[in-house]
């Protein structure tokens, strides 16, 4: 059969990412204090994005507000094209840190319960526990738990139901390094799945499973973008060994301390000269010289350096997006 | 990923998982256990043993009797108070709220959960002190009568306990939220359940403790459950001790009760869904 050749119509053309959750301009405080302040927010469908920030900064009052938890005192919440969060509540899973948990009650009994309640439970928890090594314990009452097994058990549970949207609460939290890559694998294999993650840390290494990061400073997004974006944008890095510079030296005056090293952000006014003259050089083992970023220079810069901006969340587009001109521009300066 | 197992939120099944969350939280709780056996059945020998004075002998079997139904209620409103009020509170103050009203959860189904697991402990607790009483030697009227009057009137019981019990169980939930301390809450709810006991003359079994006018003992729900099950038991001429009043056996006396429940159930549905369910807790 003789086909026609393909047309510029016929190109098989991206999809455009659609928007499963959107968040406009929430505001939430109690008493007297404000906790979100006109904060926005969209995850689109099938992303894994981490939403990052300080402890104390609102990120599970967010995601309370999204799971239709706690109701926003104004501003919008949209998922799955205009359904609230308390109407989404059967596509949507849960982990809400600490909460959870009956202490009363053995692991398995916490999980039948909550698998009981949810009309999209699965299965699932079975091969979950078994990941997360945590099989062995489920027979035990939760109160001799530790703080990361309640983790664990609290993430089983959320897994464990067939949702279209995962909302997690820091669940890297008081894991070991090893755990937490299992945690990552776990949340990739959904993500591949085609589920959509919204995860909050404060932990520069759950950055690295994110198809976008979103940081919260103030009660609101200071910046959205996927990670190499973000690393790219951050001003240089720079690292000081065997000596103590002035903080004044350093953009936004901070000073960050990584092992055996002082880092900083330089300054868009100053150059590495600067800080060079700001240490004794003469001294033996002094060094001063830019480092790539890390994903921790990244949490560190939005989350105590980088100006917050009143009209709102700066989103750094991928590299991909930007022209040749506008590249070399800012790698230049 | 496996396939999903409902697709809409089953409201039997919710009211399932919740009622076995809290008897499994109870079968663990030894305390607990103790309040809903040992307790009623310790109170009953006590007051045999110490407050009972040499009785008529053709009486001894009709006061055994009461006693034992004084305190198989008194036993089933301490747990039904103690067990509800204890988990709910601690439901509360834990925030665990916070997670349940992110899924799809009916308030009504967990509150249905909590009064049959509620219900069936403070049911425990009654039937065994019961038990003890008839082994001891109480007379209970209705065990001799025709199959159909004893199925009439073990239907009255069964009705008389549950409704006693709901209302105990709301109650409590008044209890917790006023006194939002779960690890206090069963000597609380022990204080609470002792104090009405006295106040309306041993749940209205001994009226003649009360100095002034007793008639109360017919409208407040602990005193009217109790008077009107020990003469449903006795039969209405051998509870000449506990009058006057008269013994509340007219319909009216009935509805009274029936109105306490309906009302206390409709304010412990006001307040799961105003203060579980739409809570807006800080963080």
């Amino acid at each position: 059969m003789i086909t026609d050749p393909p047309t510029d119509d016929d190109e098989v053309q991206p999809q455009p990412s659609r928007p499963l959750l959107e968040a406009r301009n929430v505001e939430k405080g109690f008493g007297d204090g404000r906790i979100l302040t006109g904060l926005d927010l969209t995850v689109e469908e099938g992303e894994l994005l981490t939403l990052m920030g300080p402890n104390g900064v609102g990120k599970s009052v967010l995601l309370s507000c999204l799971a239709g938890s706690t109701d926003p005192d104004s501003g919008s919440i949209e998922l799955f094209d205009g359904q609230s969060p308390t109407e989404a509540r059967s596509a949507t899973s849960v982990m809400l840190q600490g909460q959870s948990i009956d202490p009363d009650l053995t692991g398995r009994e916490n999980l039948q319960f909550y698998g009981d309640i949810h009309p999209r439970a699965t299965g699932d928890w079975r091969s979950i526990a078994d990941q997360l090594e945590l099989t062995d314990d489920l027979d035990r009452p939760a109160r001799e738990y530790s703080g990361g097994m309640e983790r664990k058990l609290e993430l089983t549970i959320a897994l464990a139901v067939d949702a279209d949207c995962y909302l997690l609460d820091e669940p890297t939290a008081e894991l070991d390094l090893s755990m937490i890559q299992v945690v990552h694998d776990l949340l990739l294999e959904y993500r591949g799945d085609g589920k959509t993650i919204l995860v909050t840390s404060h932990a520069p290494l759950d950055a690295g499973i994110a198809d976008r990061i979103a940081f919260v400073r103030g009660g609101r997004t200071v910046a959205t973008g996927e990670p190499s974006a973000l690393l790219e944008a951050l001003p240089p890095v720079v690292r000081v060994r065997g000596d103590m510079p002035p903080e004044s030296a350093f953009l936004g005056g901070r000073l960050f301390q990584r092992g055996d090293e002082i880092r900083g952000f330089l300054s868009p006014s100053a150059g590495l000269e600067t800080i060079e003259n700001a240490v004794e050089r003469e001294r033996e083992h002094v060094t001063v010289d830019r480092d790539p970023p890390s994903y921790t220079d990244l949490f560190n810069y939005y989350t105590y350096v980088s100006p917050i901006d009143a009209d709102g969340p700066s989103t750094v587009a991928d590299e991909s997006d930007r022209s040749d001109g506008e590249r070399t521009e800012r790698l230049e300066q | 990923m496996t396939q999903t197992r409902h697709e809409s939120v089953p409201w039997t099944g919710q009211t399932r998982a919740f009622a076995r969350r809290h008897l499994q939280q109870l079968r663990r709780n030894k305390l607990i256990v103790l309040l809903a056996v040992g307790w009623p059945i310790l109170w009953y020998f006590l007051t045999m043993a110490f407050f009972i004075e040499e009785p008529d002998p053709t009486q001894l079997g009709y006061i055994k009797a009461s006693q034992g139904i004084t305190f198989g209620l008194f036993g089933a409103f301490t747990v039904s108070v103690a067990v509800f009020a204890g988990a709910f509170a601690r439901d509360l103050e834990s925030d665990r709220y916070r997670k349940l009203r992110a899924m799809p959860v009916s308030p009504t189904a967990d509150l249905a959960g909590r009064f049959a697991a509620g219900l069936t402990i403070g049911a425990v607790s009654y039937l065994v002190t019961i038990l003890a009483s008839y082994a001891h030697g109480g007379t209970f009227a209705l065990l001799e009568g025709s199959v159909t009057r004893i199925a009439v009137l073990v239907g009255t019981l069964a009705v008389t306990l549950v409704l006693f019990c709901v209302i105990a169980m709301a109650l409590a939930m008044v209890l917790a939220l006023v006194i939002p301390k779960p690890e206090h809450m069963t000597t609380i709810a022990v204080i609470v359940v002792l104090m009405a006991f006295y106040l309306t003359g041993y749940n209205g079994t001994v009226p003649q403790l009360i100095a002034e006018d007793p008639t109360f003992v017919n409208y407040l729900p602990n005193s009217l459950a109790t008077r009107m099950q020990i003469a449903v038991w006795a039969g209405a001429d051998s509870v000449e001790f506990m009058t006057p009043p008269d013994a509340p056996l007219s319909l009216e006396y009935g509805a009274l009760l029936v109105g306490y429940t309906v009302g206390l159930g409709a304010l412990a549905i006001g307040i799961v869904k105003r203060f579980a369910y739409g809570g807006d807790p800080e963080p």
